[in-house]
C-alpha cells in the first residue's frame, strides 16, 4: 500500500488535496464554543401552580413527580427544587444516552400523570438547552415604561427570535406583564349588598368575541361578528355588576372598585445602575453552534430594528458569548499557528535542509485538517479543550515526518554513495525508478515503528477517556483531538511524506531564471506584507505590544523568504549527521558527557535533589510526609506535633489545587446573597445600589443585575437571589492607575484582572449581602457540580423537614470536635416568615362553613385569582380581582377577610374562624436562660417583656414545655389568644430534594488533615453517637457524606488509576522496547522522577494550581518523556548483546549508542518543547486554560535532557561495578579501574 | 564485603529506631500544637471571604478561592457603609395612641328629625300645593300642603256658624277647640269673623324641613305623595319632613374592632367624590347593644351635621373613627381630656416574623459618623396610625422614647448579624448558619 502510494504520487497528492479541502470545509463548519458543555445529561421538568408555597409545591407536585420519574430506565437521580409557585425537577440520565430519547421517555411518563397532580397543574418539559447554553442576553432600552417595553418584547421580539434555528428558548426577564387589577374594599361592597363572588361572576360573564355566520344581501356576503372581549380598562370598568331594568339603572364595576392596569406578581426583575430594564436571555439548543446561532440572533434583532425604532426602543446586549468564543478561538488559532511556525523553524534549524523541512511540515496541517474532519463527523465542537489537544499534539505530529524523512534521506545518501562507488551519476529525477525503489524501501522500513510509536502515544493517553463527569466532559474532547491529530499525522507521515520526499529530496535543480523570478516574487510579496504593519508581539493580555518597525523587518524577512525559495530550487541531498547543527550538538554533548561521567556521584545527588525538590514544591510536604508519618505512627509519635513538620508544611505547602483553571471570560457574575426573607423591594434596592457602586469602577463597561428568575426552567432562582453581569472593557481600554512602590516611586500601569476583581469586591461590599464574584460560565459550572460550596457535607435524606433539621443540629454537635474538621455548621436556610391560616373546626361548625369555602375566599380575596382574560393582539392578559392593597398588607387587615356564608346570610370575617395561637404569659427568674433553653422555633416565639416576665406564643393545640426546662424554672401565669390570628412560622424559601427525599446538610471543611481521614473520624463519631442514643435518626432517614470532596476523591481516584495504568503500560512498553530490566529501571527511576519533578517545578514557578488540566498535562508528559530513554536504551542494549571486555569498551559502546540517538532525541524533544512555548507566551483569552496543560510538559521536557545522560551514565556505572566485581573474583586484589574518559 | 555494607546499614537503622523509640518526643522535636488541635472557637466568631459567599469559623484563607477572609462584625457601620446600605434613622416617639376604625356607610336623613304631616280630618284632596308636588321640597312651617274637601269640616263650620248665630258660647268654645285640635284654627276664626263655611280646607305643614319619600326598608313603609282626588282618612300621613342638614349613617364594625368603640368618639368622614369632608361634624351617637350574628359585626349610628350641604342622602362615605387608647390598651373614654401616652415606633423600623419583632437601635455614635447598632427585641402592641397618618406600633417593651432606630436598611443590618452569627431576627441567640447558597 505504501508502495502503491509512492508509485502514484499524483493520485496520492490528489487524494490528500481532496482530504485537505474536506478538512478545510469541516474547519469552517465545526461548531465553535468557548469550553465544552459540562452539564449533566438532564431533562428538566417544571410545573407552575401560582401562589403556592414551596412546601405545598414540594408535597403535591415535586415529590409526586419525582416518585413517578425515578423509575424510568436510565435515570441516575432526580433532583427536585420547589419554589414559590413553581416546581423544578432535574431528571439526570446516565451519560451517553441520547438526550432526545430521554426527553421522549420523560414525556411519555408525564402523559400518564394527570391524575397524580392537583388539578390545573401541568408539568412541562424544559427547553432542550442547558444552563451553560445561555449564550446571549439583551435588554430593550428606550424612553418607554417597563410595561410597554415588556409588551413589545413579548409581542414583537420574542416570537421573532424563537424562530431562529438553533434557539431553544427565549426567556423574557424583568419588566412587568400587564394585568387588569380590580381592587375591592370588602366593607364597602358589603355595604352595597354585594359579595366578592358576585363581582367575580360578573367579570367572568364580561364577554367574548363571537361570530354568527353571515347574511347575503344582494349577492354580497356580510360576515356577522360580535366583539365582546375585554380590551381596555374602560371595558373592565363597564362590566355590569347589578342592574335593574325596571329602574333603568345598574352598578358598573368602576363605580364600586378601583380598576387599573398594573404589573403581574413578579418572579424577578432586571435593573442596571439607574433603572429597571426589560430583557431576554437566549438559550441555545444542545449540540448547536453558539457562534452561528448568536450571529443569526443578532441578524434577526437587526431586522427588528425598524419595528423597535418605531417604539423608540433599541436592543442593548448585556451578555454575549460570541466575543469570548471569538477571542478564545482567536488565541488558540494564533497559538496553533505559532506552534506550527515554531516547529517548522526547529525542523529547518535541525535539518538545515529546506526541501526535507517542507516534506516534514506538510504532515502538520494535514493532521489538523484530518482532525477537523473527524471532529465535524463526530459532532465535537471546536473549543479551548479540543484545540488545545491539537496544540499539544503539534510537537509529536511532526516527529513522524521527521523520522520518515530522515530515513529516506539516509537511504538516498546511501544510494548516492553507492552510485559514486559504482562510478555513475546519482539519479536526480524524482521519476527515476531507482529513487522510487529506494524511497519505498526506506518508507517500509520505518512504517511499522512509526505506527507502533503513534500507538504507544495514543494508548498512553487513552486513560483520559476514563475520566468521569465534568472532568470527563471537559477533557474528552482534548483526548479525542489529540488522538485524532496524532493518527492523522502518522497516516500522513507514512503515506504522504514519502511521496513528497520522493518528489522533493532527489537533487533536481530548477532553472536559474525561473528560480530567480520565483525567489524575487516571493521576496517581494513578503516585503509588501510586512512593510506596513511591521511585526508585533502582544504582551500581558495585549496591553503592551512589542513592535518591530516594518521598514526594519520587511527587508530582512524578504531576504529570508527569497533565499529560502532560491535554496528550495537548488538543494542537494544532504547527510544530516554532518550539518553544522548536528556537529554543534555533538560537541556540546561530548563536553557535558565527559564532565558528568567524572562527577557521577554529584550527578546522582543532583538528580535526587531535583526530583525531591520538584515533588516538594509541587505536591508539597503534606503529601510527601505521609510515609514518614507512618513511621512516626509506628514509633508511637505524632509527626504532626513536631516543629519540623510545621516548618516544612509552611515552607512547602505545595501548589494549591482546584478543579478547573478559571477561564478569563471578560465578564464577571456577581451574586450577592441576601437572607431568604428578603422582599422584592429591599432586594431591588440593594441590587441597584451595588450596580451603581460597581459602575463606578472605571474598568467596568456595563452592569446589569437580575434578581429572581427569568421565565425559564433553566433559572430556578427564588426572589432575593441576585445575579449581576458585569462586562469589563477590553483590556486595551483599561485606565492607568498609580501604584506606589516600596521605595517611594510610583508605578503607572493598568490594573490586573485580580486587582480589578478585588477592587470590585471592595467597592460593592454592603454589610449584610454575602458576595460571590465569579464569571458567568464558571458560575454555571460551579452550580452544576453540587451546589454545595464546602468540601465535605453530611447529607441527611428524609421526609420530615423538622426532624431532619433537629437531627442535623444534633449531628453538628457530635461532629464539631473531630480533629481537622473546621467550619462545621449545619446549613440553615434562613427561611421566610409564613403566616399560616389554621382553621378551628369548632368555629367552622358553628357557622356551618366548609373549609373549601374558607380557602376559596382566602384565595380569591388575597391571592387574586385570574378571573378572566383580556385579549389584546396576540397576547392575553389576566383580569384579577382582590382586596385593595391597604386591606391586605397587615395581619390585622388580613384576618378581616370576609368568608361568605350561605346565600343571603352575610359574611363571616376570617378572624372568627381561626384557631389563633395562644400566648402563654410566663414568669421566671431569668428570661435569658429560658431563651437559651428553648428550641429554636420556640426561641423565635418568646417575647421578653421585662427581666422576669415573658410571653411565649404557641400554635393552638401546642402546650408549653414542662417547667424545669434545661434547669430553668418558670411558671405559666396566664394564657390568652394571640391578637394575631395567624400562626406564624419560619419556612423555607426553596425546598431542594434528591430522589424525592428532603435534604439537610451539615457542612464542614478539612484543614490540616486529609478529607478522607476527617470524614472517617467524623463518621465514627456519628456512629458512636447513634449507637449510644445521643443521636436518633428520624424514621425513614438516611445519611451519607457528599460534597466536592467526593468529586475530588473520585477524580483523584480515577487520576491515580489513569496514571498507574499509563505507567504500567509505559513500563511494559519500555521493557518491550529495550529488553532490559536494568535500563527500564534506570529510565523509570531517574528519567521519570526527574522529568515529572521538572513538571512540578514549572507548575510551581508559574504559580499555577494543581488542576485536572495540570494532571492531564502530566499524562501528556508521560506519553512523550520515555521516548528518548527507550530509543537510547534500545541502541545500548543492541550494543551490549555481547558482554564487554573492559571498562573502556563499555564506555566506547555506550558513547557510540548515544551518538546515534542524541541528535534525533534532542530534535524531537526540541520540537515537542518549542511547539509548546507559544502556548506559554500566548496571552489572549483562553490561554489561561491551556497553559496549565502545557506547563508539566514544558518543564518535564526541559528536565528530560537529563535522560540523555542518565541512561549512559548509570549503565556505564553498572557495567563498571560488574566488571570490577568479576575482576575482583577472578584476580585477587582489587584494582579498581579508574573510570576512563577516553572516548 | 557486601554483607558488611548491609550490616552497617542495618545497625544504623536499628540505632535510629531505638533512639526514636526511647527518647521522649519533646527532646527530639519541639512539640507544637498542631492547627487541628485548636478547639473550634466558641465565641461564635465568623470569617467571610470577600469574594465568595463562604463563611468560616476561623481566620485564614478561604478554602474555595484562597482569598484572606475577613472577620464579620455585625452592627458596626461606618458612614460609608451606612450610605451604601441606605440607612435611615427614625426616632422612637412618645405620644397618644389612636387606633382608627374604618367603616363605610350610606348617608341617610337623620331619623330623629323626621316629622310627619297628617291631616286631622278626613276628606278628599282637591288641590296640591307646591310642597306636595315633589319630594325634596323645602317647606316652611305653616306652608300649605294640600286643599282638602272635607264634609266633616264643612259640617263643623256650619255648626259653628249656627252657634255663632245662636251665640251659644258653650258650643262655640267646643267647636273652636275642635278646630284647634284639627289644626285648622284659622278656619274657625274665619267663621267667627263672619265668614261663610267652605267645604275645602287648606292643610298646612306645622314643621319646616325637607319633604322626603322614604323608601321601603329604611325603617318606614313605602309612601307616596298625596294625589288629587284621593280620599284621606284622618291622621293618615300626608308628607314626611326632615331636617335637611342633619344626616346619619349606620355602619357595621367587625367584631374584632367593636370593643374599641365608645359613644362620643370623634369621627372623620370622606366620600369618593369630595374627598375629605372636614366641615361635616359627625358623632358616634348610638352603639348597637348586640352583634349582628350574620355578619359578626356591630351596628353603630353616626350622626352628622352638614352645614355646607356637601352630602346627599344616599351618598357613600367612609367614616374613620379615632379611638384614643387608654393605658391598658382599651379604648379610652373620650370625655377624658388627657389620653394615655405610649412609646411608638414606626412600622418601617420593625422587622417581624409575625410573632417575633425586632428593631435595630443606635447604641453608639462616634464623631466620624459611624454608628453602632444593637438588636432590640420588641414586645409590641397594636398597629396604629400616628398623628401624621403614618403606621406605628405601640412598644410594650424593648425601646424607650428618644431611641433612634434604623427605619431603612434594618433588613441588611439584620442580615449581617445572621452572617456574623450574632443574635438576629430569625436566630434570637445567634450562632446560626449563613444565608442561602446559590
Amino acid at each position: 500500500m505504501i508502495a502503491a502510494a509512492i508509485r502514484n504520487p499524483l493520485l496520492t497528492l490528489a487524494a490528500t488535496l481532496g482530504l485537505a479541502i474536506a478538512g478545510l470545509w469541516a474547519w469552517r463548519h465545526v461548531p465553535v464554543d468557548a469550553i465544552p458543555d459540562l452539564s449533566d445529561n438532564q431533562v428538566i421538568v417544571w410545573a407552575e401552580w401560582p401562589g403556592q408555597s414551596p412546601q405545598d409545591m414540594d408535597l403535591q407536585v415535586t415529590s409526586r413527580l419525582t416518585r413517578e420519574l425515578q423509575g424510568l430506565s436510565g435515570v441516575r437521580t432526580v433532583r427536585g427544587m420547589s419554589l414559590y409557585g413553581a416546581s423544578y425537577l432535574y431528571v439526570i440520565f446516565e451519560e451517553r444516552r441520547d438526550l432526545y430519547e430521554c426527553r421522549t421517555r420523560v414525556l411519555e411518563r408525564l402523559a400518564q400523570l394527570q391524575g397524580v397532580l392537583p388539578p390545573g397543574v401541568t408539568p412541562r418539559l424544559g427547553p432542550d438547552a442547558t444552563a451553560m447554553g445561555q449564550v446571549f442576553a439583551f435588554t430593550l432600552q428606550g424612553p418607554r415604561d417597563t410595561e410597554t417595553r415588556r409588551r413589545v418584547l413579548d409581542q414583537v421580539v420574542t416570537p421573532a427570535l424563537r424562530a431562529v434555528p438553533g434557539v431553544a428558548e427565549v426567556a423574557p426577564a424583568g419588566g412587568v406583564v400587564r394585568e387588569y387589577q380590580i381592587d375591592v374594599d370588602p366593607v364597602r361592597i358589603e355595604e352595597q349588598g354585594l359579595t366578592l363572588d358576585m363581582l367575580m361572576m360578573a367579570v367572568q360573564r364580561a364577554g367574548r368575541d363571537t361570530g354568527a355566520m353571515s347574511v347575503e344581501r344582494a349577492g354580497v356576503e356580510t360576515m356577522i361578528r360580535a366583539t365582546g372581549f375585554t380590551r381596555s380598562v374602560t371595558d373592565v370598568e363597564n362590566i355590569v355588576v347589578r342592574g335593574d331594568r325596571t329602574k333603568g339603572a345598574g352598578v358598573r364595576l368602576g363605580d364600586i372598585a378601583r380598576v387599573g392596569v398594573a404589573g403581574q406578581f413578579r418572579q424577578g426583575l432586571l435593573a442596571d445602575a439607574s433603572q429597571e430594564q426589560v430583557g431576554a436571555i437566549i438559550g441555545l439548543r444542545v449540540h448547536e453552534d453558539p457562534r452561528t446561532v448568536i450571529n443569526a440572533v443578532k441578524r434577526r434583532l437587526l431586522e427588528l430594528g425598524p419595528a423597535l425604532k418605531a417604539e423608540q426602543l433599541a436592543v442593548i446586549p448585556f451578555y454575549d458569548r460570541s466575543r469570548l468564543i471569538l477571542e478564545t478561538t482567536e488565541t488558540l488559532s494564533s497559538t496553533l499557528r505559532e506552534a506550527v511556525v515554531t516547529t517548522v523553524i526547529v525542523v529547518v534549524a535541525f535539518l538545515l535542509h529546506f526541501r526535507a523541512s517542507l516534506a516534514v511540515a506538510v504532515s502538520l496541517p494535514l493532521g489538523m485538517l484530518f482532525t477537523f474532519l473527524a471532529m465535524w463527523a463526530c459532532g465535537v465542537s471546536a473549543n479551548i479543550m479540543s484545540l488545545a489537544g491539537i496544540a499539544i499534539a503539534v510537537g509529536v505530529m511532526v516527529d513522524f515526518g521527521i523520522i520518515m524523512t530522515e530515513n529516506i534521506t539516509q537511504h538516498l545518501v546511501d544510494l548516492r554513495e553507492k552510485c559514486r562507488r559504482e562510478g555513475r551519476a546519482a539519479p536526480a529525477s524524482p521519476f527515476d525508478p531507482e529513487v522510487t525503489d529506494t524511497v519505498i524501501v526506506a518508507a517500509r522500513e520505518v512504517a511499522r515503528p512509526l505506527f507502533t510509536s503513534a500507538a504507544t502515544t495514543v494508548i498512553g493517553f487513552l486513560p483520559v477517556f476514563a475520566l468521569q463527569d465534568q472532568a470527563g466532559r471537559l477533557f474528552a474532547p482534548l483526548a479525542l483531538t489529540k488522538t485524532l491529530a496524532i493518527s492523522g499525522a502518522v497516516v500522513s507521515g507514512v503515506f504522504v511524506v514519502p511521496v513528497l520526499c520522493r518528489l522533493l529530496l532527489p537533487p533536481w535543480q530548477m532553472r536559474r531564471t525561473l528560480l530567480f523570478a520565483a525567489a524575487g516574487l516571493a521576496g517581494g510579496v513578503a516585503f509588501g506584507w510586512f512593510i506596513r504593519d511591521g511585526w508585533s508581539l502582544p504582551l500581558n493580555y495585549g496591553r503592551e505590544v512589542l513592535t518591530l518597525p516594518g521598514w526594519l523587518f520587511a527587508p530582512l524577512f524578504a531576504a529570508l523568504v527569497s533565499s529560502t525559495v532560491w535554496r528550495l530550487g537548488r538543494e542537494n541531498v544532504a547527510n544530516y549527521e554532518e550539518n553544522p547543527a548536528s556537529r554543534a550538538i555533538h560537541a556540546a554533548y561530548e563536553w557535558a558527557y565527559v564532565r558528568i561521567l567524572h562527577h557521577r556521584v554529584l550527578f546522582t545527588v543532583a538528580i535526587a535533589t531535583l526530583a525531591t525538590g520538584g515533588y516538594l514544591v509541587g505536591l508539597g510536604w503534606p503529601v510527601l510526609r505521609e510515609p514518614l508519618r507512618a513511621v512516626f505512627a509506628a514509633a508511637g509519635a505524632d509527626l504532626a506535633r513536631t516543629r519540623l513538620d510545621h516548618t516544612m508544611t509552611r515552607a512547602f505547602p505545595g501548589v494549591g489545587s482546584s478543579f478547573l483553571p478559571p477561564l478569563d471570560e471578560g465578564a464577571l457574575l456577581f451574586m450577592p446573597s441576601l437572607p431568604a426573607g428578603a422582599g422584592l423591594a429591599e432586594t431591588q434596592r440593594v441590587m441597584t445600589t451595588q450596580n451603581r457602586l460597581i459602575e463606578s469602577v472605571p474598568e467596568v463597561a456595563s452592569v446589569l443585575g437580575k434578581m429572581g428568575r427569568a421565565e425559564t426552567a433553566l433559572d430556578p432562582a427564588p426572589i432575593g437571589m441576585i445575579e449581576t453581569v458585569v462586562q469589563l472593557k477590553p483590556y486595551a481600554d483599561w485606565p492607568v492607575h498609580d501604584f506606589p512602590r516600596d521605595e517611594g516611586s510610583v508605578e503607572r500601569r493598568p490594573r490586573t484582572l485580580a486587582e480589578v476583581r478585588a477592587a470590585l469586591a471592595a467597592v460593592s461590599d454592603i454589610p449584610g449581602a454575602a458576595p460571590s464574584w465569579l464569571q458567568p460560565i464558571e458560575t454555571r459550572v460551579v452550580m452544576l457540580s453540587t451546589g454545595i460550596r464546602s468540601l465535605i457535607a453530611l447529607q441527611v435524606l428524609g421526609d420530615d423537614n423538622d426532624a431532619l433539621e433537629r437531627f442535623a443540629e444534633a449531628a453538628e454537635r457530635a461532629i464539631v470536635g473531630t480533629p481537622g474538621a473546621t467550619d462545621v455548621q449545619m446549613q440553615r436556610e434562613g427561611g421566610k416568615p409564613y403566616a399560616e391560616i389554621r382553621l378551628d373546626p369548632a368555629r367552622l361548625a358553628r357557622f356551618g362553613l366548609s373549609k373549601e369555602q374558607v380557602m376559596t375566599a382566602v384565595e380569591s380575596s388575597l391571592g387574586g385569582m385570574a378571573v378572566a382574560y383580556s385579549v389584546e393582539g396576540a397576547l392575553r392578559y389576566p383580569i384579577r380581582i382582590r382586596y385593595a392593597r391597604e386591606r391586605r398588607d397587615d395581619d390585622d387587615e388580613l384576618t378581616q377577610v370576609r368568608v361568605p356564608a350561605a346565600e343571603g346570610h352575610g359574611a363571616i370575617p376570617l378572624s372568627s374562624l381561626l384557631a389563633a395561637p395562644v400566648v402563654h404569659e410566663i414568669e421566671t427568674a431569668d428570661t435569658a436562660a429560658l431563651l437559651a433553653a428553648l428550641p429554636l422555633a420556640a426561641q423565635r416565639n418568646l417575647t421578653i417583656l421585662s427581666s422576669g416576665r415573658a410571653e411565649l406564643t404557641l400554635p393552638a393545640g401546642e402546650n408549653p414545655p414542662a417547667s424545669p426546662l434545661g434547669g430553668v424554672v418558670f411558671s405559666v401565669t396566664g394564657r390568652r389568644p394571640s391578637e394575631a390570628g395567624f400562626t406564624h412560622t419560619i419556612g423555607p424559601m426553596a425546598i431542594r430534594s434528591e430522589g424525592g427525599k428532603r435534604t439537610q446538610y451539615v457542612l464542614l471543611n478539612a484543614r490540616g488533615r486529609g478529607e478522607v481521614e476527617v470524614v472517617r473520624d467524623a463518621d465514627a463519631r456519628l456512629r458512636a453517637a447513634l449507637a449510644d442514643g445521643r443521636l436518633a435518626l428520624p424514621p425513614g432517614a438516611t445519611y451519607r457524606w457528599v460534597g466536592r470532596y467526593e468529586q475530588k476523591i473520585r477524580a483523584d481516584e480515577t487520576m491515580r488509576w489513569i496514571v498507574a495504568v499509563s505507567m504500567a503500560v509505559m513500563v511494559v512498553l519500555i521493557y518491550v522496547g529495550t529488553g532490559s530490566w536494568l535500563i527500564t529501571g534506570i529510565i523509570v527511576l531517574c528519567n521519570a522522577t526527574v522529568t515529572t519533578a521538572g513538571g512540578f517545578f514549572l507548575v510551581w514557578w508559574w504559580g499555577a494550581e494543581m488542576t485536572t488540566a495540570v494532571a492531564v498535562g502530566f499524562i501528556v508528559l508521560l506519553g512523550v518523556m520515555f521516548n528518548d530513554g527507550i530509543l537510547l536504551g534500545t541502541y545500548i542494549q543492541e550494543k551490549f548483546r555481547t558482554p564487554p571486555r573492559d571498562v573502556a569498551e563499555v564506555n566506547q559502546r555506550v558513547f557510540e549508542a548515544g551518538l546515534r540517538r542524541r541528535r534525533p532525541a534532542i530534535m524531537t524533544n526540541a520540537t515537542t518543547l518549542l511547539s509548546l512555548i507559544p502556548v506559554l507566551w500566548s496571552t489572549g483569552r483562553g490561554s489561561e486554560l491551556m497553559q496549565p496543560m502545557v506547563l508539566p510538559v514544558v518543564g518535564g521536557m526541559l528536565f528530560d535532557l537529563v535522560s540523555l545522560f542518565s541512561v549512559p551514565v548509570f549503565f556505564t556505572w553498572y557495567w563498571e561495578r560488574k566488571l570490577a566485581r568479576t575482576t575482583l573474583v577472578e584476580t585477587s586484589p582489587a584494582t579498581n579501574p579508574a573510570p576512563s574518559n577516553q572516548t | 564485603m557486601i554483607w558488611k555494607g548491609w550490616m552497617t546499614a542495618l545497625a544504623g537503622l536499628a540505632t535510629g529506631a531505638g533512639v526514636l523509640l526511647l527518647l521522649p518526643e519533646e527532646t527530639l522535636f519541639t512539640p507544637v500544637m498542631p492547627e487541628t488541635a485548636v478547639a473550634p472557637s466558641q465565641t461564635g466568631e465568623r470569617y467571610a471571604c470577600p469574594m465568595m459567599d463562604f463563611i468560616g469559623t476561623r481566620p485564614g484563607d478561604c478554602p474555595v478561592c484562597g482569598m484572606r477572609m475577613t472577620k464579620v462584625t455585625a452592627g458596626e457601620l461606618t458612614a460609608e457603609q451606612q450610605r451604601r446600605m441606605g440607612i435611615e434613622l427614625a426616632k422612637v416617639t412618645e405620644g397618644p395612641a389612636t387606633a382608627t376604625v374604618r367603616a363605610y356607610g350610606a348617608v341617610r336623613y337623620d331619623e330623629r328629625t323626621l316629622q310627619v304631616v297628617t291631616p286631622r280630618v278626613a276628606g278628599r284632596i282637591v288641590k296640591r300645593h307646591p310642597a306636595a308636588l315633589h319630594a325634596g321640597e323645602l317647606v316652611a312651617a305653616g306652608a300649605p300642603v294640600v286643599d282638602l274637601y272635607s264634609p266633616e269640616v264643612f259640617a263643623a263650620q256650619a255648626e259653628l256658624a249656627a252657634a255663632v248665630k245662636l251665640a251659644d258660647a258653650h258650643t262655640i268654645h267646643a267647636l273652636v277647640e275642635r278646630f284647634m285640635r284639627w289644626n285648622l284654627p284659622a278656619v274657625g276664626a274665619a267663621i267667627i269673623g263672619g265668614g261663610t263655611p267652605v267645604d275645602t280646607v287648606t292643610i298646612t305643614s306645622p314643621y319646616a324641613g325637607l319633604i322626603i319619600l322614604p323608601s321601603e326598608g329604611a325603617g318606614m313603609s313605602a309612601a307616596k305623595l298625596p294625589n288629587v282626588g284621593q280620599e284621606v282618612m284622618a291622621d293618615t300621613p300626608l308628607l314626611r319632613v326632615v331636617e335637611p342638614r342633619s344626616f346619619m349613617i349606620s355602619v357595621h364594625v367587625p367584631e374584632a374592632r367593636a370593643h374599641w368603640l365608645r359613644l362620643g368618639q370623634p369621627v372623620k368622614l370622606s366620600s369618593d367624590d369630595r374627598g375629605e369632608l372636614p366641615s361635616v361634624q359627625a358623632t358616634l351617637a348610638w352603639l348597637a347593644p348586640e352583634l349582628d350574628p350574620a355578619i359578626r359585626a356591630r351596628e353603630i349610628h353616626l350622626h352628622l351635621r352638614d352645614p355646607e350641604g356637601l352630602l346627599l342622602a344616599g351618598s357613600l362615605v367612609e367614616a374613620r373613627i379615632a379611638v384614643a387608647l387608654d393605658a391598658d390598651l382599651r379604648a379610652a373614654d373620650p370625655s377624658r381630656t388627657e389620653p394615655a401616652r405610649f412609646t411608638l415606633v414606626p412600622k418601617a423600623a420593625v422587622l417581624s416574623t409575625g410573632v417575633r419583632h425586632v428593631a435595630w437601635k443606635v447604641a453608639g455614635r462616634r464623631p466620624d459618623g459611624s454608628l453602632t447598632f444593637a438588636l432590640a427585641p420588641l414586645a409590641l402592641g397594636p398597629r396604629l396610625e400616628d398623628e401624621a397618618g403614618n403606621d406605628v406600633f405601640i412598644v410594650r417593651a424593648g425601646l424607650q422614647p428618644g431611641d433612634e432606630v434604623a427605619a431603612q436598611g434594618a433588613f441588611l443590618i439584620d442580615s449581617q448579624a445572621q452572617l456574623a452569627g450574632t443574635p438576629s431576627l430569625l436566630f434570637p441567640r445567634g450562632a446560626a448558619a449563613p444565608v442561602h447558597r446559590h
